[in-house]
């Protein structure tokens, strides 16, 4: 029962759609269309042949073998005391500028990035250790709520993170590239954050007053607390660059290293036994769907159907700006139905090609979209970071978190726009230290 | 995102209740041993690193090693995760479903999951049929491929069985949609996944004493 391949194609993309609506498994749903799609194109027997190889041919892949190092990461930081000092050095570093403590708080959960991936699980800590000295210092509830909602955010780009690290391999392209391309649209993001703050609480002191009175020697005591944070930093960017170990390799050194900061700072053993319970789930999801999506992606390519959908995309009558955006729309949109690597997985095998063709980098491309899917983790109908800052604070009413985070949302718009415009803030960074 | 209620009460003395229990006892073995794959993996890196930078003495095949035991993580903790609900999936429309027409559509789900991991058994196990009649091995060391091109018809045997029990389980509360829940994840809203994000990073005590404005979210579920 051979057919005509694009046929299959279009035929499989629908079926895969409506099978997702319906709730069946991304991994399950990416599987049985591209098994049934592969089959259709050149038979039982050779059809399920190949797709009897990809379990084990694609999770077996030693760059994917970097993901449980980088979750683990973000699992074990929350042991290790690390957003507490990170708080107070940024309070002592830059708490004297107009709304101190929430600039404070938008470095310190980008410094908090740096060890883990995880937004909400940023928020949430955030949500106990900078929201109640917020509140004590007569922060305005809305500011104090909007800023660790959405300075959750800032995890999935700044390294090490594991979504940038799933793009990389579903778009084959350099995981090392990718993971120090996240490093200045992370800190520009954080940038326009504290700028936007800065601006409303100088025009509006009440918002959020200064706290002054730090000694010099106050600052430089609050630095070594965050010494996991910098040694994070350090292996994986001093690795990637330098090349003395492997992505796979640097995260082992790096949870390596807040493992043992987590035990001095009083972890115990059912504590690392839950962390690594957690990764390991984590992993085998992010795993499943890894191989389930590469399934489909092979179906794809038989089909012909992204090399199609590419030629109808370039054949449209707008710049490719306007498709860019229009493209990113549809991001925002799907982000607030969809956890964000199943949309990824499931949207880039046909949108990527596509993007690729209308002469967009690749790296560009998946800074963008990882941003786009942080922004609906803030964004109403779901908004779950803050839903998380409610969850932790429930004397704030989720109305004032999500007014809260009003101003936060268009300065990531403007982030958005500024790496459209200037594509450079993203590309520089690899392309300088990896050429 | 869901949720496994776990079975209690009147209802889990039954034999399927209990079978349940126990093969959920093995699933949390299973990824278990995943865990520690994942803790090996990271001790290897380390002492790779060290030993080759600081002794010139690089370990012999680590690649091979990693990618061997990839395996482990990558399909030993496959059941355990789909008993719990985390496998990547959109609730969007099911949520808005209620008794009867949502177990027959988690039914039906899980019933191609059934599908599928069939297939998938048994092409899986040609796989592994071929690397053992060949005497395939890793390019760097020689190890031999088949135990690891093993493990996943395996674990996808134990994804089956977690599969035809939430079938049973979902078909169960199609006939009595007032049973008691055995065996199949519940949906979430967003207030559960919002506290398991907060169970994750807190602990246990914050993610009790959570609360959210019960106001909006009547609001949102129409």
């Amino acid at each position: 029962m051979e057919m005509d391949p694009l046929l299959a194609g279009v035929i499989g993309m629908g079926a895969l759609i409506v099978m997702v609506f319906l709730g069946v498994r991304v991994y399950i749903a990416a599987t049985l269309v591209g098994m049934l799609g592969i089959v259709s194109i050149i038979g039982w027997d050779a059809g399920t042949g190949i797709v009897g190889t990809i379990p084990h041919s694609k999770s077996t892949l030693y760059s994917l073998s970097v993901l449980p190092m980088f979750i683990l990461i973000g699992y074990l930081a929350f042991h290790a005391g690390i957003t507490t000092a990170a708080f107070d050095a940024a309070k002592k570093w830059v708490g004297w500028v107009p709304g101190g403590l929430a600039v404070a708080t938008v470095f310190s959960a980008a410094g908090f990035a740096a060890v883990s991936g995880a937004s909400t699980a940023t928020a949430a800590v955030f949500s106990r250790v900078a929201i109640p000295e917020m509140l004590n210092n007569g922060y305005d509830r809305r500011l104090a709520a909007g800023v660790v909602a959405a300075g959750g955010t800032l995890a999935s780009l700044i390294p090490p993170s594991a979504i940038l690290v799933i793009y990389a391999i579903i778009v084959e392209e350099s995981v090392g590239a990718l993971l120090l391309a996240g490093f200045i649209p992370g800190i520009v993001s954080a940038l326009i954050y504290a700028l936007i703050i800065m601006g409303r609480a100088t025009v509006n002191p009440k918002l959020g007053p200064p706290v002054r009175g730090f000694t010099f020697n106050d600052r430089m005591k609050s630095l070594p607390g965050t010494f996991p944070i910098i040694a994070v930093i350090g292996i994986i960017f001093s690795a990637i660059y330098g090349g003395w170990a492997t992505p796979t390799e640097a995260g082992a050194l790096g949870a390596f290293v807040v493992l043992i900061f987590a035990f001095f700072h009083g972890m115990r053993t059912k504590e690392l036994k839950d962390a690594l319970f957690e990764t390991a789930k984590l992993t085998v999801m992010i795993f499943s769907i890894i191989w389930g999506v590469l399934v489909f992606v092979r179906f794809l390519g038989f089909s012909g159907l992204p090399e199609a959908f590419a030629e109808w995309i370039l054949g449209l009558p707008l710049p490719p700006t306007a498709i860019i955006i229009l493209i990113l729309c549809g991001y925002a949109i799907l982000g607030m139905f969809m956890d964000a690597i199943g949309m990824l997985l499931l949207t880039l095998p046909v949108v990527f090609p596509a993007v690729i063709g209308l002469g967009f980098d690749p790296i560009w491309f998946g800074i963008i979209v990882v941003k786009m899917v942080e922004i609906c983790l803030i964004t109403p109908p779901i908004g779950l970071n803050c839903y998380v800052v409610n969850g932790v604070r429930p004397d704030i009413p989720l109305s004032d978190v999500f007014r809260g985070i009003g101003p936060f949302f268009i300065a990531d718009v403007i982030t958005v726009g500024l790496f459209i415009a200037f594509p450079w803030l993203i590309t520089w960074l690899p392309q300088t230290l990896l050429n | 995102m869901t949720t496994n209620n776990l079975p209690q009460g009147s209802g889990s003395g039954s034999a399927f209740a209990s079978f349940d229990r126990g093969f959920s006892k093995l699933e949390d073995f299973l990824n278990g041993i995943s865990a520690l794959a994942i803790f090996f993996v990271m001790i290897l890196g380390v002492t790779q690193v060290l030993s080759r930078k600081l002794l010139n003495l690089p370990i012999l095949g680590y690649i091979d090693f990693i990618e061997q035991s990839m395996v482990i993580f990558a399909f030993f903790g496959i059941a355990y995760c789909q008993r719990l609900g985390g496998h990547v999936r959109m609730d969007l429309f099911m949520a808005k479903f209620n008794d009867r027409p949502l177990y027959f559509f988690e039914a039906l789900a899980t019933l191609v999951g059934l599908i599928v991991i069939t297939i998938l058994i048994d092409t899986s196990w040609l796989h592994f049929l071929r690397a053992y009649q060949l005497g395939d091995s890793t390019i760097d060391i020689g190890m031999p491929i088949w135990p690891a091109k093993l493990i996943i018809p395996l674990a996808f045997g134990m994804l089956w069985i977690r599969f035809a029990l939430q079938l049973i389980g979902f078909i169960r509360l199609i006939i009595n949609p007032n049973a008691e829940i055995i065996a199949v994840p519940v949906i979430e809203d967003v207030t559960d996944i919002a506290r398991h994000e907060i169970e994750d990073a807190l602990g246990e005590e914050a993610a009790k004493q959570a609360k959210f404005d019960e106001m909006y979210n009547k609001k949102r579920k129409k």
